[in-house]
């Protein structure tokens, strides 16, 4: 009988994430559907919201449409049928979007409600607006919300190999290494961190290379809850990163 | 590195920052790390998961994928399963998942798949396992049909292999021919112990159900709950197994999970040597001791089931008895507790209306050959190419359409399949022997096509192509594709249906686009409330397309078909939206004055835009010469049938096109309103159950369905349950039901709902299907006449008497809008004015003119002449009408507050007898 061998990292807790959350608001009890449907507006109001943002809808508007836009998700059980084989969460809640703002009677039901988002904090909001104000003028909604989505991933990835480093004891060594996670900085050069840091060269280049894998792995595991297959994580990724090139190309 | 200053551009990569992410990262040179920091020796072609290489996807189902993978230390080719992250939803799931790996690999048995190791990747969960080149029984399962012999061989190995593992206390829970598989010599392995029980843990059992498929070979007690399943699960599924190489069929096949198990619960097994006489008996009886559905009758053990297999094979006496036919099925009913308990489960888990439906229909129509074209799937990058793919698909079942011989599902049904995979699900509902399918890739000059012609009796490719050309070639390729599948289903091709096949619509790939947009609105506009908006963006992107190419010729009568319906459906009657329609029409006929789709566009425009029924008749016969088969021939001949009151061949009509564009929930909506008419009360829920199949939550037909008690037998419950329940459960939809409400309210006599109603109807004026539409004033003035408040009443009159005016004056010739006006009259005590009005408007629309409005016009008389007290008219409108087909119904007389003035006059209550529902 062949060994069995054990994962290369051990003991990684799991968060409810998107697509298993998805599943969640399809259980028959309507509390875990509540909760579950509460987890997916808290990661994934932000690009919803960019998006409408970026469509013209004002500030309170914008709010009143996220929120009916999950609240019809799980209304009309789009979640429950969706196509697990097929597709990515990111392009199923853009085309979800869509459908819903063609659905007139959803806008003029909403637009009559008023009232804030229970879940988004008034800081996040305003956030969000500053998003909204610095991005491309040029960049259509759809770039936009891929935009943020990626600022989504990466913000968690980030804030998860924090958070590894701070469980390690080592908060000191991320705040220092981690703006070489993008690469090596001309203007800094690896033996000026190693002396601030009292540590050799060699020790230094070694620690930055794991947290880059670390930090790696963590996008990856964002990016493998929301799409449905492995090897679509790569193309995920290199989707996301030609977002930031196009959108570049339309400042000049 | 500065913290607190916000970056403007990347020192690496050069990007402008626009602050995505705090402390000035730049996210594209972040991806770029995660993109190449990934793994280990990351390659760029191909993928690579820890040890292995990942060859190709062999299996891609609800669960996971399976990747045929090279593991480089040992040397060997393997089967990876990787596990959908959907469906491990957190670390206990994960821990749990492993258990199971685990313990499913700690199993050697000849007859189980060996698994090698268990890891994760990413965050998904995957073990690598044995690669069984033989492939799975699923493939092969045909061979065994006159084989009994080799097929019971077959089974007692994997019974033996089953028995092993329940030694071990392992159950499988979901065995299946997709589940065993074949190595290069043909030594059969069972697989994928142990998921199952897994997957159940964590979600209901419909999600289950939707990730594990159609359960076709799964113990009913399965259904209830996971406590119920013991060994005998896997017996009963070995038995569905044996009892599929030796019939082809499973015992029992439905359309979703929830009937299968219904009827593995209810039913009787059919005998397998019904099917087929040559299966020995003995071979039938262990089958069908294994599908007993009170588990305690099967074998009590896999062993056992091996024995007596083995015993058969050896030409010896097997052990189990067989029992009389006409028992099985009662001795389960009364000693089974847990039979009892599934069907209540059943009953309460499935949409049993959905199961009736079915039921009936399976029964009396088979599958016939027949092709649907499903979406074609978009792999192109640019959003400009967004719609490419299903302009693909548009022309290519376009083509099809015109080869006389073949059946193909419009366009409508098969859309709502986009993205969906099961070919033979596909296939039954449509009831289509086979579906194409395929995926499309163009850039700026090339295009790439991937095309797959499925039998769906036995989910099997029976054709695929690949093209990789030049974009100019593209209706070339699509003309060859529909020759490939016109000869692959054995369709008589006409010389002239060759030519029509291999035209090319338009040179201009940018108006093609456009007119593949167009019609993917219109497509919309069957089931969805923006009509209007949709309609004339509809209209302007059509009208970019001639624009650029006038001699676009199918564009043109799409245009037609816009501008007509604009005008009919009241969203633009005017005489310049006519026009449109006429100019579109003019401009296809100068380019091609006989053919089917001219003739078919004219026949809408004598319809929809003259009432003129005799010349859209004429243009319908003419366009079935060459459009045989497209349904929306019947579908207009049949609403004009009914205009001219010969309902019943309307509705044989209506059937015809349910056939060929089953899932549209338009004609199944105007079919049920036929049946209203007609009073066929029954078979009008049964299709509305049916639409309601289709869409589940259209709130609409939920209220028509509910209704139908009313109009029958004056029962308001329904709709006053399914009212209360919406207000509960989804209060954003009571807009959409605003004139149920209304109605409901009257009939209840509920002057407070009433008025909730009306404000909830938003701007919208309150309408019936027969075209009359009341404005608010008048309804207030309703709600106060029912509250005996006569001063507001009148004012309300007044008011709603200057708005109806003013229709009338712009429309002076529109008898609803004049009748309407008739009874605002009345309702201010103008008695000659009101009979006036009432009399010309039924004069405006003669009943041989238009059936359905003609009678309106009456009915309304009618109760014009109640308002204003002169009974004899009013009853004798009534009997004129009564006993035709139209929207008079019992309980509308009965029950609206509207009749109320005729109330206790005999020759009233008579009419209304007439109408109740007969006793049977």
């Amino acid at each position: 009988m062949g060994s069995l061998c054990a994962s290369h990292e051990t003991g990684e807790r799991f968060e409810e994430t998107a697509w298993s959350v998805v599943i969640a608001t399809g259980a028959t009890t309507p509390a875990r559907a509540q909760t579950a449907m509460g987890e997916l507006c808290r990661i994934y109001w932000r690009p919803i919201y960019a998006y409408l943002r970026r469509s013209g809808y004002d500030t309170n508007d914008a709010q009143d449409l996220t929120q009916s836009f999950f609240q019809h998700l799980l209304q009309n059980e789009t979640l429950r049928r969706v196509s697990r084989d097929k597709g990515r969460f990111r392009s199923f809640l853009l085309g979800a979007l869509k459908r819903c703002l063609a659905d007139e009677k959803m806008q003029r039901h909403t637009l009559k409600r008023g009232g804030r988002i229970q879940f988004i904090s008034t800081d996040d909001l305003e956030a969000e607006e500053l998003h909204h104000l610095r991005a491309v003028h040029e960049a259509a909604p759809d770039e936009i919300l891929d935009a943020r989505w990626a600022g989504v991933v990466l913000e968690r990835a980030l804030e998860k190999v924090r958070a590894e480093c701070v469980a390690e004891g080592k908060a000191g060594f991320f705040e220092a290494l981690s703006p070489f996670l993008e690469g090596t900085k001309p203007h800094v050069s690896y033996q000026e961190v190693a002396d601030r840091m009292s540590l050799g060269l060699g020790a230094v280049k070694t620690l930055i290379n794991r947290l880059r894998r670390q930090f790696a792995a963590a996008v990856r595991r964002e990016v493998m809850q929301t799409v449905s297959a492995p090897h679509e994580v790569d193309d995920e990724l290199r989707r996301l990163r030609t977002v930031f090139a196009r959108v570049r190309e339309q400042a000049f | 590195m500065a913290t607190g200053a916000a970056r403007e551009t990347c020192e690496s990569c050069g990007a402008t920052l626009h602050g995505e992410l705090p402390a000035g990262f730049c996210p594209a040179c972040l991806l770029t790390t995660a993109i190449e920091e990934g793994e280990p020796e990351e390659q760029v072609n191909g993928s690579r998961i820890q040890d292995y290489e990942l060859l190709n996807e062999v299996a891609h189902g609800g669960m996971g994928i399976v990747y045929r993978a090279r593991q480089r230390v040992p040397s060997r080719i393997v089967a990876l399963k990787m596990i959908l992250p959907a469906n491990v939803g957190s670390a206990e799931a994960m821990t749990r998942f492993r258990a199971e790996a685990e313990a499913a690999a700690s199993l050697e048995h000849e007859g189980i798949l060996p698994i090698y190791a268990v890891g994760e990747h990413d965050g998904a969960p995957f073990y690598s396992m044995k690669f069984a080149e033989g492939g799975t029984l699923s493939a092969q399962i045909e061979n065994y049909r006159d084989k009994p012999r080799e097929a019971a061989a077959l089974v007692a190995k994997l019974a033996r292999a089953v028995a092993f593992a329940h030694e071990h206390r392992i159950l499988h829970r979901d065995l299946k021919p997709g589940n065993v598989l074949f190595d290069s010599d043909g030594k059969p392995y069972v697989s994928d112990f142990g998921l199952a029980k897994w997957l159940a843990h964590e979600s209901d059992i419909t999600q289950t159900f939707a990730v594990l498929g159609t359960p076709f070979y799964m113990a009913p007690e399965q259904a209830v709950s996971s406590h119920m399943v013991t060994a005998n699960a896997d017996v009963y599924s070995l038995g569905a197994i044996l009892y599929h190489l030796l019939t082809g069929h499973p015992p029992f096949i439905g359309e979703t999970a929830m009937e299968v198990l219904h009827r593995a619960a209810e039913q009787p097994t059919p005998r397998p040597r019904l099917t087929n006489r040559s299966i020995p008996p003995d071979l039938e009886t262990i089958c069908l001791k294994c599908l007993e559905k009170n588990p305690a009758w099967r074998y009590s053990s896999a062993a056992a089931l091996a024995d007596d297999l083995d015993l058969f094979c050896a030409g010896r006496p097997i052990q189990a008895r067989r029992t009389g036919v006409l028992t099985r099925g009662k001795k389960w009913v009364q000693r089974n507790p847990s039979g009892a308990l599934l069907a209540a489960s059943l009953v309460a888990l499935a949409a049993v209306v959905a199961w009736n439906i079915w039921k009936s229909e399976l029964v009396r129509h088979p599958v016939t050959t027949g092709i649907a074209v499903l979406p074609f799937e978009n792999l192109s990058d640019e959003k400009e190419h967004a719609f490419f793919a299903d302009g693909v698909q548009d022309d290519i079942l376009t083509k099809l359409a015109k080869i006389a011989d073949l059946k193909v599902i419009s366009r409508t049904s098969v859309m709502q399949y986009r993205g969906k995979q099961n070919a033979r699900e596909i296939g039954n509902a449509l009831r289509v022997s086979h579906v194409l399918e395929g995926s499309v890739r163009r850039d700026s000059a090339r295009i790439h096509l991937n095309a797959q012609l499925i039998d769906t009796r036995t989910d099997t490719h029976v054709w695929a192509e690949e093209y990789d050309r030049d974009l100019s070639d593209m209706f070339a390729i699509q003309s060859e594709i529909a020759q490939k599948v016109a000869q692959q289903l054995h369709a008589r091709i006409s010389a002239a249906e060759k030519l029509a096949i291999a035209s090319k619509p338009t040179a201009d790939l940018t108006a093609f686009d456009l007119y593949t947009r167009a019609n993917n609105l219109l497509l919309r506009t069957t089931f969805n409330t923006t009509q209007r908006a949709d309609l004339l963006q509809a209209a302007d992107l059509l009208n970019q397309a001639v624009a650029r190419d006038p001699a676009f010729f199918d564009a043109y009568c799409q245009l037609a078909f816009t501008h007509d319906w604009l005008y009919f459906s009241g969203l633009d009657h005017t005489s310049a939206r006519l026009a449109l329609a006429e100019a579109a029409i003019e401009a296809a006929s100068r380019l091609r004055p006989d053919a089917g789709e001219t003739h078919l566009a004219r026949a809408q425009n004598f319809y929809w835009g003259h009432l003129d029924y005799d010349g859209a008749l004429a243009e319908l016969e003419a366009a079935r010469r060459t459009l045989p088969k497209d349904p929306r021939m019947f579908e207009l001949t049949a609403y004009i049938q009914r205009r001219q009151g010969r309902w019943e061949e309307a509705t044989r009509n209506l059937e015809h096109a349910i056939e060929l564009d089953p899932r549209n929930i338009n004609i199944l909506q105007e079919t049920a309103l036929n049946y209203d008419s007609l009073r066929r009360y029954a078979e009008e829920k049964s299709l509305l159950d049916r639409a309601l199949v289709l869409m589940p939550n259209a709130v609409n037909t939920k209220a028509a369905r509910a209704n139908v008690e009313g109009s029958w037998k004056a029962d308001l419950r329904p709709l006053h349950q399914l009212i209360d329940s919406i207000r509960t459960t989804n209060p954003a939809a009571l807009p959409t039901i605003a004139d149920y409400r209304f109605y409901l309210a009257l009939a209840e006599r509920d002057a407070a709902a009433a008025q909730d109603a009306l404000i909830a109807s938003g701007p919208n004026p309150v309408s019936s299907y027969d075209g009359v539409q009341f404005n608010h004033p008048f309804v207030e003035g309703i709600i106060a006449r029912m509250l005996k408040d006569d001063a507001k009443g009148r004012s309300a009159f007044t008011v709603a008497r200057a708005e109806q005016e003013k229709i009338v004056q712009a429309q002076p010739n529109y008898g609803p809008a004049l009748c309407v006006l008739g009874l605002i009259d009345a309702g201010l005590g103008r008695k000659e004015d009101a009979l006036r009005e009432g009399r010309r408007a039924v004069e405006l629309v003669p009943v041989e003119k238009d059936a359905i409005r003609g009678i309106a016009m009456v009915k309304y008389l009618a109760m014009i002449a109640a308002w204003v007290g002169d009974n004899d008219l009013a009853c004798e409108q009534l009997a004129s009408i009564i006993h035709r087909p139209s929207e008079l119904n019992y309980g509308d007389l009965k029950l609206l507050p509207l009749w109320d003035p005729l109330r206790g006059d005999p020759r009233f209550e008579k009419i209304v007898a007439s109408l109740a529902p007969k006793e049977n």
